[in-house]
């Protein structure tokens, strides 16, 4: 009887076990001890005594020693399965272990983990390992119906194995025979390779066939996640969940595309597209919208779209508008920036503290600045120019006009490049959260430097500055 | 009246070495009959809710040591019933022998 620690029992009561060894184990050692002693010694003397009778006698005392020899390696391998469980899982069962991880809560197994036990001599050691790398997964949300007795690690199997339609099938019966689960697994552990092309290549178009084809499922990278542990249970089980997961998620976007353009046009849809576009936009627009946007504006446009803005603005908003739309151009920066000098009596855009000291000096005074309390780099000034002649030349000497107190907000220390990139997340915030008016005018946007306002004049953002 | 063997061959056979051979037969057969017996009940407790690979194993081997054991406990058996029978007949053979050997009243 062979076979590695830990590897080939579930769900094993080690105290049954141990109640298996203890008995057996002393009666056959006292038939060990009567074959090889007494009995062994009567035959002796009686073959020596009794030589013509004892022609015919087999020999029972050899072949009772070799029969307690047999029973005692039996309850050593019992003891050994014993000892595994309890060294795994310190008095707890692996059913105990792996129940936490099926319901999501790696807590118990962080718990082994944390405590600076050596655990990586067994397997439930390396699920302990593993636990800490592998952040907690939400609940299965279908489990198992077979009722299998087999406990959690059939179940996970099992509900595994359901999110993936079956396409495992081939792979193994585990998923059906509970029992078999763990050797199984390891099968796949040590023909990760097969067990992936079975996943990838299966029949099943809804499944892993389509994940493929669609192009989203890296099939590299989950072969390195089975293979680059060393193979141990719970690091396949977690990859074919994800996968699993991955899967289902392609195949319920499939489907709804498929029920109204059809399978080819749907596969077609999802290739152009891709998968994380299209399980965006399925969200909240329907297979004709989506298809709309893809004739309007080309695969490409749609998925940027589809990542910055999200399906819910890009349903608001229509594939024409997107058409249209410039959003920030060199022009917004131009007058957000450094402004388009003076203009009615006042400094026109220029929210760049720099920039508006440099346009102010010699053509008016600051009378007042605060500074915003939330971000000290915005500021709002108070500023009056000074009287101009009738050739809008400052008139001398120098006089504040009459048209009272003017106001700015700026923004200190931005280079060209982050007053570009501040208007833009402006913009993508404002269709994202489709407060962008889709005729023009004015909007609120939130920054990472805080709250702004805008105006935008289709089919451009004219201007943008703190609200403050 | 108990007949005890001689202590000396009579006629080939060690009476005391057979009857202390069938003893340890005996107690062989019931330590064997008992082991069988305990093997089986405790292993259908730890096989409970044992499933795998080794637990497959530990089925086939169990199921082998206990066919095992039965034809060794036959064996014992008959092994005991054997030098019983060996026993008999050279105390058959001891008393012909001193039948023939005695007097005649003729």
């Amino acid at each position: 009887v062979t076979g590695r620690p830990g590897q080939g029992a579930v769900g094993a009561d080690p105290a049954a076990l141990r109640a298996y060894v203890r008995v057996t184990r002393e009666v056959d050692q006292d038939l060990l001890s009567l074959a090889t002693g007494s009995l062994h010694a009567s035959m002796e003397e009686f073959r020596m005594r009794c030589p013509e009778a004892a022609r015919s006698i087999p020999e029972v005392d050899r072949s009772l020693a070799d029969l307690a020899t047999r029973c005692l390696r039996l309850s050593d391998m019992v003891e050994q399965v014993a000892a595994d469980f309890e060294a795994a899982g310190r008095g707890q069962g692996l059913r105990d272990l792996l129940l936490p991880e099926v319901a999501g809560d790696l807590g118990p197994l962080h718990a082994l983990a944390a405590d600076g036990t050596p655990l990586s001599s067994s397997p439930v050691g390396q699920v302990a390992d593993l636990a800490v790398e592998v952040p907690p997964t939400a609940p299965d949300p279908e489990p198992h119906s077979s009722g299998l007795a087999a406990g959690a690690v059939g179940d996970f199997v099992n509900g595994a194995w359901d999110d993936i339609h079956g396409t495992v099938e081939g792979v193994l019966d585990a998923a059906r025979h509970p029992e078999d689960a763990v050797q199984g697994m390891l099968g796949m552990i040590q023909h990760p390779l097969d067990a992936l092309r079975a996943l990838v290549d299966g029949d099943d178009l809804e499944s892993g066939h389509l994940a493929r084809w669609a192009g989203h499922l890296a099939p590299g990278a989950v072969l390195g996640a089975v293979t680059d542990g060393g193979g141990f249970l719970i690091r396949v089980f977690t990859v074919l969940r994800r996968f699993a997961r991955e899967a289902k998620a392609v195949s319920a976007t499939a489907r709804t595309l498929a029920q109204e353009l059809g399978e080819g046009e749907a596969r077609l849809l999802m290739t152009r597209l891709g998968r994380e576009a299209t399980d965006e936009m399925v969200t909240a627009m329907t297979p004709s919208e989506i298809r709309r946007f893809v004739d309007a504006l080309g695969p490409a446009r749609v998925r940027e779209l589809a990542e910055r803005y999200g399906a819910q603005a890009m349903r608001y908003y229509g594939a024409e508008f997107f058409k249209e739309y410039r959003g920030v151009t060199d022009s917004t920066m131009k007058h957000v920036v450094r402004g388009d000098g003076i203009t009615k009596g006042e400094i026109k855009g220029c929210h760049d503290r720099a920039a508006f000291l440099a346009t102010i000096h010699g053509n008016g005074e600051v009378v007042r600045e605060l500074t915003s309390r939330d971000n000290p780099s915005i500021s709002h000034i108070e500023y009056r120019l000074y009287k101009r002649n009738l050739d809008s030349t400052v008139a001398q000497p120098l006089r504040l006009s009459d048209g009272g107190i003017k106001e700015k907000t700026v923004i200190r220390g931005l280079t060209p490049d982050q007053w570009r990139s501040l208007a833009t997340e402006a913009a993508d915030d404002a269709i994202r959260s489709m407060k962008l008016p889709v005729r023009g005018g004015r909007f609120k946007a939130e920054t990472s430097l805080g709250p702004v306002v805008g105006y935008y004049k289709p089919p451009m953002i004219v201007t943008l500055f703190p609200d403050f | 009246m108990t007949w005890t063997p001689p202590a000396t061959g009579d006629g080939g056979f060690d009476h005391l070495a057979a009857e202390q051979l069938v003893s340890r037969l005996r107690l062989a057969a019931s330590m064997l009959e008992t082991a069988i017996a305990l093997r089986s009940t405790r292993a259908d407790t730890a096989r409970e809710e044992w499933h795998g690979r080794r637990r497959d194993e530990f089925d086939a081997e169990l199921v082998a040591v206990t066919r095992e054991a039965s034809a060794i406990l036959d064996q014992v058996r008959s092994t005991m019933l054997a030098v019983l029978r060996a026993g008999d007949d050279a105390e058959e053979r001891r008393l012909d022998q001193a039948r023939a050997a005695a007097p005649t009243d003729s």
